[in-house]
């Protein structure tokens, strides 16, 4: 037992010195109140001829640090609704992903599932930071949510929303090289159970060794990877057993709390 | 006095930068000199002056290239246009609450509205919207030809 409770968790230190619990817990099943993999639509997928390597991240964006708290799945979702926020012309606002996380697991540390989390994002939401300790949490959450989020389940898949510039969450299996990113900022592979959920977003780009490569904005801090970025191949996604991924394709705003506010037609 | 009116014009016309086509026919009584037109300004678009919304609208699978506008979009400094900018996707049920699910059909997508708020807080579309706008600069052209400004 290395957790503060009662299960075991696998942990790897990051260059911070901070230990950090990897306890994503991925989907028994694609069953009723998981988000289902979307159905084909010919549109879908990008064709490779058209993906444009880019590098776009938002500067008004922090990375984020969850600390030594298993809530990877928490955090890389809120990095995607602050992102799908960017992109919809929102303003940045300062989220609380731990308030969020610590709700669904009853105040334990276990880890959660990230198309749970997806789900109960798009149903309740993340209040902002400072606005937990009101009766009223629970509207402050359902102002931030996101919306038409769709499990991603093949690597074009994941191509393909990154390239549309919208928020991805994948997962990835965190092993003894993750860590060590090569001279193309590509984190190491491992092979095994995805223990890890991560946001993918904001750049593309091709790579003679690993081919087409997604950005990927981490969640412990600006001291790992490159000041807190990263880029995930199709190794990575394919080495990850049980893994799975989902995209926002948007993002809900509440009209009545923010300023100012998009008008009404007419 | 002919050839005082037709120094006196050239004159005048010289000073103005203006070709000058003399025309004498003998024996006609002599013309005035045409008024000097006022010099040309451009003719600027009705100007709008209230808050502008910006609104884009792609739809669900959209083409790398257009989400690429709609993210410098995001990119652009509204404040100094007096404008907010916000973009959706089609499907999203905000959409139906704003009023716009029954301006486009999803053919149309991605397509650019612009609302003006005015003295009474209603928000009325300012005609015609952009379709497929091929770059950010494109929409804040038209904000700005809106603004008239340059």
């Amino acid at each position: 037992v290395n957790s503060p409770h009662d299960v075991w968790i696998p942990t790897i230190q990051t260059p911070d010195g901070v230990t950090r619990y990897l306890g994503l817990i991925p989907s028994p099943l694609y069953g009723a109140g998981i988000l289902p993999p979307a159905p084909p639509h010919p549109d879908e997928l990008v064709p490779v001829s058209e993906l444009e390597p880019f590098d776009a991240w938002p500067q008004t964006l922090p990375i984020m640090d969850q600390a030594s708290w298993n809530a990877c799945t928490w955090f890389a979702s809120c990095q995607a609704l602050l992102y799908g926020r960017y992109q919809g012309g929102q303003p940045y606002i300062t989220l609380d992903p731990l308030y969020a996380y610590l709700v669904v697991t009853g105040g334990r540390n276990t880890g959660t599932n990230l198309l749970q989390a997806a789900q109960a994002i798009e149903v309740h939401g993340i209040p902002p930071l400072g606005k937990t300790s009101g009766p009223d949490v629970r509207e402050q959450a359902a102002r931030f949510r996101m919306q038409l989020t769709e499990s991603l389940t093949t690597w074009p898949q994941i191509l393909s929303a990154v390239a549309r510039r919208r928020p991805v969450c994948g997962t990835v299996c965190v092993g003894r090289t993750y860590n060590h990113l090569d001279a193309e900022g590509v984190m190491g592979v491992d092979r095994g159970q995805a223990n890890h959920a991560i946001f993918l977003g904001g750049g593309l780009k091709f790579s003679k060794q690993h081919g087409w490569c997604v950005k990927h904005a981490g969640s412990w801090g600006t001291s790992w990877g490159v000041a807190g970025f990263g880029w995930y191949g199709e190794a990575h996604f394919e080495g990850a057993k049980y893994g799975e991924a989902y995209v926002a394709t948007g993002v809900h705003e509440d009209l009545a709390s923010i300023e100012p506010n998009p008008p009404v037609v007419g | 006095v002919l050839i005082h009116r037709l120094l006196a014009g050239l004159i005048l016309s010289s000073s103005l930068g203006c070709n000058l086509t003399v025309h004498i026919h003998l024996g006609e009584r002599p013309t005035a000199p045409a008024p000097v037109p006022s010099p040309v300004r451009p003719v600027s678009a009705a100007k709008h002056t209230g808050h502008f919304t910006v609104s884009y609208i792609e739809p669900v699978y959209p083409s790398p290239a257009s989400t690429a506008v709609r993210h410098d979009l995001a990119g652009v400094d509204w404040g100094g246009l007096d404008t907010t900018f916000r973009a959706y996707t089609h499907g999203q049920e905000q959409l139906q609450t704003l009023g716009f699910s029954t301006l486009y059909v999803a053919a149309d997508l991605p397509m650019v509205f612009v609302q003006e708020t005015n003295a009474s807080g209603a928000a009325p579309i300012v005609p015609p919207p952009l379709r497929s706008p091929a770059t950010a600069d494109v929409v804040v052209a038209r904000v700005k030809e809106l603004r008239g400004t340059p």
